[in-house]
């Protein structure tokens, strides 16, 4: 090894004195894989090579400054070993062996936190947000609430630098440029050679595991008590700890990581084991959330470990297909069974859509998702469909209606739903008793949706609303949210967690095996009328009318 | 309007059709037989359509190749295989279904693990050769699964190319299948949205098509009737897209990375995350946009990253004819003013942001047990989405967004420990203090045999809510779970703490006593734990100098030296420890030297200043405190200036910067509050300054302001050993300005009165200094001498007693009180405390060893 790198040492001396020569070093240094196999030897064994060390500094120096981009870059790929050379030097107080290394870093260091025109680089970046659509999604599948996050941020910069050049390094500037450093490392990772990644793994592990191994320490402990006044030189432990920062920790993690999804797997577990242990000693908060997090993707599946496949990624299915029944998922609540939005700033602007009269056919074309720009009419066509199915549910859910209701604010809208009710029947004078004939029809109606239902199933539901509907258990224990829950969701009116509510124990009465979105529909529409006067007569009627289209088609 | 044409056959052709694209198998098997009594001419395609039935509901049963399953597999489509088999033929030809019935040939011999035989069909039905064309929904399915299969058997192929061209030529083509399957697939789902979405009555006019088809025109003789409503609530959304495809899609990008082409590979998921969503896919994206997250963090390092969409080229991969306009390519997002990428940072941010949205979403609450594995699933997406993103943000100080993650997270966690620690662990780091206390008190709950969120929990008692007992309380409980014995030795050392600090405090002599006791056993136990501990160590020295053992002291500080040798509190209380030994000039020394390590630590500059004013000139002194002025500017402007955004995200710029002061920030007090109860009195009180209508708060954290007070009223000490109270009175306007109410700022204006013999006034100020903090013994000490100046013996008497009481080591008190003492006539009294204070004098330091802040690193 120390051969090997004695003729590097020549070699480019020689080719230094002849321009010539220099191109042809070059060339075949790019494609020498050995000679940093070699350098890291000669690192690892340092202390039997202490001028080799130093020459081997001088000469990576002279690389970083060639102008040669594949010399400059040849550096880098040491710079966590030459860390750990001179923090070890440091901590054990041996500060003049690496004085050479020193300068190496301290040289690497102000070219790397500089830009070519010498000026301070910068790293910086635009904090992305939600609330603006990007190439990779739009607004209108995701929850507000996500949108609205860190809205004030939108492209706010996050940096890194600038960093000011440094002449010496001290106890206090030291874990900063380290820290520096190390970021340039991983910057540049990629383009190292693979076998260096197995160096950094065992170095990292030298920086955090020093002095903690569990016999040394105890050889100086026999000199306690002996004569401590005389401030005699005390003996020191072989390897002292080395200090270390949370940031420049942050960063080996980062280096680690890589390391782990290219080829060092086992190693790398290893090292972050090594390095969360001094986490947790040191108490670093940053830094235990990082290495947590990683040990964590590495449990628990399915982020992947780094031997399921190339950089850890693999076919992760969907397990709805196979595992859960519909049954089950019915009554499951998800969290996009909430909805926590606002309360419709404009109310009248509903009674507007409304007395648009809708085509009845378009009944069956309700899809939340794949229209926006229909997003008013899908709501008119479900209460347009909805209101013939008004009256079977009615008798099991008008207290909770009711309770429903007054917790959103809304006095009146028991007497708004006996409006309703009663615009059941156009002809007839409000004063007048019905509930014969609403029972009457509403058995009619039963048979008539049941069996729509069963044969045709007009109405695509999407993942969500399946979720929306709450089961009957859980039902009870959910009224309180109901205050969250009403929704204005771009202006038009859409499913909240009352109505999904009401449906879930409107439909066990009545049908269990009833598909659920009809009558979600159904009460929303309840719900949204309660905020209107009897306007909306003339729809009504032709809803009755459709739905009776509706039966007919059935069969077909 | 051709099925108006209502001959029974086209009708119940246009039904089968329909159930087709819906996977209604079993109807379709009923209606073929319809279709066979009506005309015998249709036989071939009967059979085709039986086929295709049974072989898609036998797999929508059983999971598509299994190793294990392939006996049964076979068995179990015998007889779809015999129905798919007649349909080849002459008249399939004929019918156009030839085709059709290959591709599902293959894909029944695949589900039977016949990959050769598979690929045989792919070649008969000439797979590669087809054109691009409009297709409809079910044969849009069967061709995006066929390429699905292609490339899947291709990979499990057994016959391994020999030559290396061979297996590039090779990986070449099952690349390209898995990319047209993934591109076909991305549109058949976003077909069938629309579709369902719009199948109204009036939109029927396509099923005319039907059956008109020649060979070359016939990926599948059937169009879409949309004439009947067709989505069935019933059907599982996922089901739509099917195990097979769901593969190809992620198997796509994982085939590029393997084949070693990593940014084709990542180009890959950008195209299909770039793809307009479907109700399918939802899940689908949450993967793709997790996983290429995943890519760009642990393989693509900030040079070779290439951004997003630079070139709008279009399908820039696919080289499937520019001309054509790209009928077999999903549709992609397009709005105006879209945010795109432009380096690694912003991409994989947008993308665990865009992941966690979806992936929170789909989390589970219902905590009953039959949802067990559904809750678990989801929180397993959800929880890789976190550990990403805390990669991914941390690095960058950016503590504040992944705590806003962890808190809408509580809600579906429930028990889940590893959100509550981080959760916790990120209120920690955004210092966010009692927050993150009562996070990791249930963090401890769930978590019973780990002592770390209890040495958490105890250090934020100590160092940032100083409820030191509360401390003990979790320090003692982090010791009790190290049975493990891994590293005992940290708990240990934090009882040790709690113990000191409560002696400290402790009013009562026999309390001070057995506290301090048990400090002393506890820190020696952790010394012994750990040898290699410098903090122990220092800890033990300390505890040693606070019993005015000094020998003892200076031996363990100097193994703490030694185990780390530029260790600003370990060099600071050295230096102390030397000037208690009488031994100033040495300790002088130690400080200058530390502070060519620490040249920013205003601790040590303190210390050097007190020297100098003893041992120099004050002039010296004078320009070390305005160094400690400039120092202050340089260290906290900038962190001031930033605490303007702080509250969106965080000290980023600064974080790095400074992030050798950020880590002592807190505990960089120059009088360290080691009282407890001063510092609250003090948050009183700057809590009614600030109720003062002249007094407006200084924006930022306290504790810098209260830094440069300190500084203030150092400078105003130096001032007046000049012999300057002006310039004295100057500075404590100065510091006044800052925050009005200080025990320090009274006591110090006392001083000047007294320097210039204003006595009524100076008992004043000292009398506000007590009444803002009674346990103020240099106040208490200087009210007393007031007294006695003033001719109030007694008064004097009980005020010195007092302070005497509080630090029984402090020499100018006994002897003050001796002074006291002789006035009253009370000589025996008065010669034992001036007997005291000498005997205390050699050994009292610069300043008390209290001063050092808590450390904890």
């Amino acid at each position: 090894m120390a051969e090997l790198v004695k003729d590097w040492l020549t070699d480019y001396q020689r080719a230094r004195r002849q321009p010539a020569d220099s191109e042809a070093f070059v060339v075949e240094h790019e494609t020498d894989p050995e000679i940093a196999e070699a350098i890291f030897t000669i690192f690892s064994e340092r202390q039997r090579n202490e001028d080799l060390v130093h020459d081997i500094c001088q000469q990576l120096l002279a690389f970083y400054r060639a102008p040669e981009l594949t010399l400059h870059k040849f550096p880098l790929q040491f710079l966590p070993v030459l860390i750990y050379t001179y923090l070890h030097a440091v901590s054990a107080g041996d500060k003049k062996a690496s004085r050479g290394v020193e300068t190496l870093l301290i040289c690497i260091y102000n070219g790397e936190v500089s830009t070519d025109d010498g000026g301070q680089k910068v790293v910086a970046f635009r904090m992305p947000i939600l609330a603006q659509v990007s190439v990779y999604h739009e607004l209108k599948n995701l929850p507000m609430t996500d949108l609205r996050r860190w809205e004030e941020n939108c492209n706010r910069e996050v940096k890194w630098g600038p960093h000011l050049r440094i002449e010496s390094i001290n106890a206090q500037n030291r874990m900063r440029i380290m820290t520096a450093l190390l970021f340039c490392y991983n910057q540049q990772v990629s383009l190292t050679q693979k076998s260096s990644l197995l160096y950094l793994c065992r170095v990292a592990s030298q920086l955090v595991n020093q002095g903690f191994t569990t016999k040394s320490g105890h050889g100086h402990r026999m000199s306690y008590g002996s004569d401590p006044a005389t401030g005699a030189t005390f003996p020191k432990p072989s390897a002292p700890r080395i200090p270390l920062s949370a940031s420049f920790l942050i960063e080996l993690v980062h280096a680690i990581y890589y390391a782990m999804f290219n080829g060092f797997g086992t190693v790398a577990i290893q090292t972050l084991e090594d390095i969360h242990n001094r986490a947790s000693y040191e108490m670093f908060t940053e830094l235990i959330l990082v290495t947590n997090a990683v040990r964590n993707s590495l449990h628990a599946n399915p982020s992947g470990q780094p031997n399921d496949g190339p950089m850890g990624l693999s076919v992760a299915l969907t397990p709805a297909t196979t595992t859960v029944t519909t049954s089950v998922s019915k009554s499951m609540i998800t969290n996009a069974s909430f909805r926590t939005k606002k309360l419709p700033d404009d109310i009248p602007i509903q009674v507007q859509d409304l007395t648009i009269p809708q085509a009845p056919q378009q009944l069956a074309s309700v899809t939340e998702e794949t229209e926006p720009s229909a997003k008013e009419s899908p709501s008119t066509k479900e209460s347009s469909s909805g209101g013939t199915r008004t009256s079977i549910i009615r008798p099991s859910m008008e207290g909770i209606k009711a309770q429903a209701h007054k917790a959103l604010g809304f006095k009146k809208s028991k007497d708004k739903e006996k409006e309703k009710e009663k615009d059941k029947e156009p002809p007839k004078p409000p004063q007048r008793k019905f509930d014969k004939h609403t029972q009457r029809n509403s058995l009619m109606q039963l048979q008539s949706d049941t069996g729509q239902e069963y044969d045709k199933s007009p109405l695509s539901v999407s993942k969500s609303k399946t979720y929306d509907a709450v089961g009957e258990p859980q039902a009870t224990d959910m009224l309180p949210m109901q205050t969250l829950s009403l929704i204005n969701e771009n202006g038009s009116n859409s499913f909240s967690i009352d109505s999904d509510l009401n449906d879930g124990i409107a439909n066990l009465p009545v049908a269990p095996s009833l598909n659920s979105n009809t009558t979600s529909i159904t009460s929303t529409d309840m719900l949204t009328k309660s905020f209107e006067s009897s306007v909306e007569m003339t729809p009504l009627g032709h809803s009755n009318s459709n739905g009776a289209k509706l039966t007919e088609h059935g069969p077909d | 309007m051709a099925n108006r044409t209502r001959t029974n056959t086209t009708k119940v052709e246009a039904l089968i059709e329909s159930c087709r694209s819906e996977g209604k198998w079993q109807r379709v098997i009923e209606l073929t037989d319809e279709l066979k009594s009506g005309s015998p001419h249709n036989e071939c395609l009967a059979n085709f359509l039986v086929g295709e039935a049974r072989l898609e509901s036998y797999l929508e049963e059983h999971a598509v190749a299994a190793e294990s399953n392939f006996g049964r597999a076979k068995n179990g489509l015998a007889e779809a295989r015999r129905y798919l088999n007649l349909a080849l033929g002459e008249s399939g030809q004929k019918a156009g279904i030839a085709l059709d019935a290959y591709l599902l040939l293959a894909k029944l011999c695949y589900a039977c693990g016949e990959y050769e035989q598979s690929l045989e069909n792919f070649i008969k039905a000439e797979l590669n050769t087809l054109a691009e064309k409009e297709l409809t929904l079910r044969s849009l399915k069967i061709l995006a699964e066929s390429y699905a299969i292609k490339g899947l058997c291709l990979e499990q192929q057994a016959y391994k190319p020999t030559s290396k061209f061979k297996k590039a030529e090779k990986d070449t083509e099952m690349i390209c299948c898995f990319e047209r399957a993934s591109d076909l697939g991305l549109l058949y789902l976003q077909e069938y949205d629309i579709v369902s979405g719009s199948n109204s009555s009036s939109n029927n006019s396509t099923a005319g098509s039907l059956l008109n088809v020649g060979v070359q025109q016939s990926l599948s003789s059937f169009a879409i009737s949309s004439t009947i409503p067709s989505s069935s609530v019933t059907l599982e959304v996922s089901r739509r897209m099917g195990a097979i495809l769901e593969t190809a899609l992620q198997r796509a990008p994982i085939v590029l990375i393997k084949a070693g082409k990593l940014q084709a590979a990542v180009e890959r998921y950008r195209i299909m995350l770039n793809a307009i969503e479907t109700r399918a896919t939802q899940s689908l994206r949450l993967t793709l946009a997790r996983q290429l997250a995943e890519v760009l963090l642990r393989g693509v390092s900030g040079t070779i990253y290439a951004p997003p969409f630079t070139t709008k080229s279009g399908g820039s991969t696919l080289r499937g004819g520019g001309a054509t306009k790209r009928l077999w390519k999903p549709r992609k997002y397009a709005a105006r003013q879209q945010f795109t990428p432009r380096n690694q940072q912003e991409e994989v941010i947008l993308l665990l942001l865009i992941a966690e949205a979806l992936a929170v979403r789909d989390t589970v609450l219902s905590q009953s047990p039959e949802f067990k594995q559904a809750r678990q699933h989801a929180m397993g997406n959800v929880t890789a989405v976190y550990d990403l993103l805390t990669l991914a943000t941390i690095r960058w100080g950016l503590v504040q967004l992944l705590n806003e993650s962890f808190e809408k997270a509580l809600k579906f966690s429930f028990g889940e420990q590893h959100v509550w620690r981080q959760y916790g662990l990120s209120l920690m780091a955004a210092e966010k203090h009692a927050h993150a206390l009562r996070v990791l008190q249930e963090s401890i709950k769930l978590t019973p045999g780990d002592p770390l969120p209890c040495l958490l929990a105890s250090r934020l008692c100590y160092e940032s809510l100083e409820t030191v007992k509360q401390g003990l309380d979790y320090a003692q409980q982090a010791l009790k779970r190290e049975v493990k014995g891994l590293r005992p030795s940290r708990s240990q050392l934090f009882v040790g703490i709690g113990h000191q600090q409560l002696a400290i405090q402790a009013t009562l002599k026999s309390d001070r006593d057995s506290y301090n006791k048990l400090a002393l056993e506890s820190l020696e136990r952790a010394v012994q734990h750990d040898g290699n501990d410098h903090l122990a160590e220092y800890y033990l020295s300390l505890q040693y100098a606070l019993l005015n053992q000094l020998g003892e002291a200076l031996s363990h500080i100097r193994f703490a030296l030694a185990l780390r040798m530029e260790h600003a509190p370990c060099l600071h209380l050295f230096a102390l420890l030397l000037t208690a030994s009488r031994r100033p000039r040495e300790a002088l020394g130690v400080v200058e030297d530390a502070l060519h390590e620490f040249p920013d630590n205003l601790q040590l500059l303190h210390v050097k200043a007190h020297l100098q004013l003893n041992l120099e000139d004050a002039e010296t002194a004078l320009s070390t405190v305005q160094h400690m002025l400039a120092v202050w500017r340089e260290v906290y402007e900038a962190q001031l200036a930033g605490e303007e955004e702080k509250h969106s995200d965080t000290k980023s710029g600064i974080h790095l910067i400074h992030s050798s002061q950020m880590s002592d920030k807190d505990s960089n007090s120059v009088y360290a509050a080691s009282l407890a109860a001063v510092s609250r009195v003090e948050q009183a009180l700057s809590e009614a300054a600030s109720s003062l209508s002249s007094f407006t708060q200084r924006p930022g954290p306290r504790r810098p302001w209260m830094l440069q007070i300190e500084i203030w009223l150092l400078l105003a000490d130096v001032y007046m050993r000049i012999d300057q109270p002006n310039e004295a009175l100057n500075c404590i306007h100065e510091a006044t300005q800052i925050y009005p109410l200080s025990h320090q700022i009274m006591f110090m204006r006392g001083q000047v009165h007294v320097y210039l013999e204003q006595w009524l006034d100076a008992k004043q100020c000292f009398l506000n200094a007590v009444a803002a903090n009674p346990n103020h013994t240099e106040a208490l000490r200087a009210l007393g001498e007031t007294h006695l100046i003033l001719g109030e013996p007694r008064l004097a008497e009980k005020m010195l007693k007092d302070a005497a009481k509080l630090d029984p080591n402090c020499p100018k008190i006994w002897f003050s009180l001796g002074q006291v003492m002789e006035t009253l006539g009370d000589y025996n009294s008065s010669a034992d405390c001036f007997a005291t204070s000498l005997q205390l004098e050699p050994s009292c330091p610069v300043l008390p060893f209290t001063t050092i802040p808590l450390v904890f690193e």
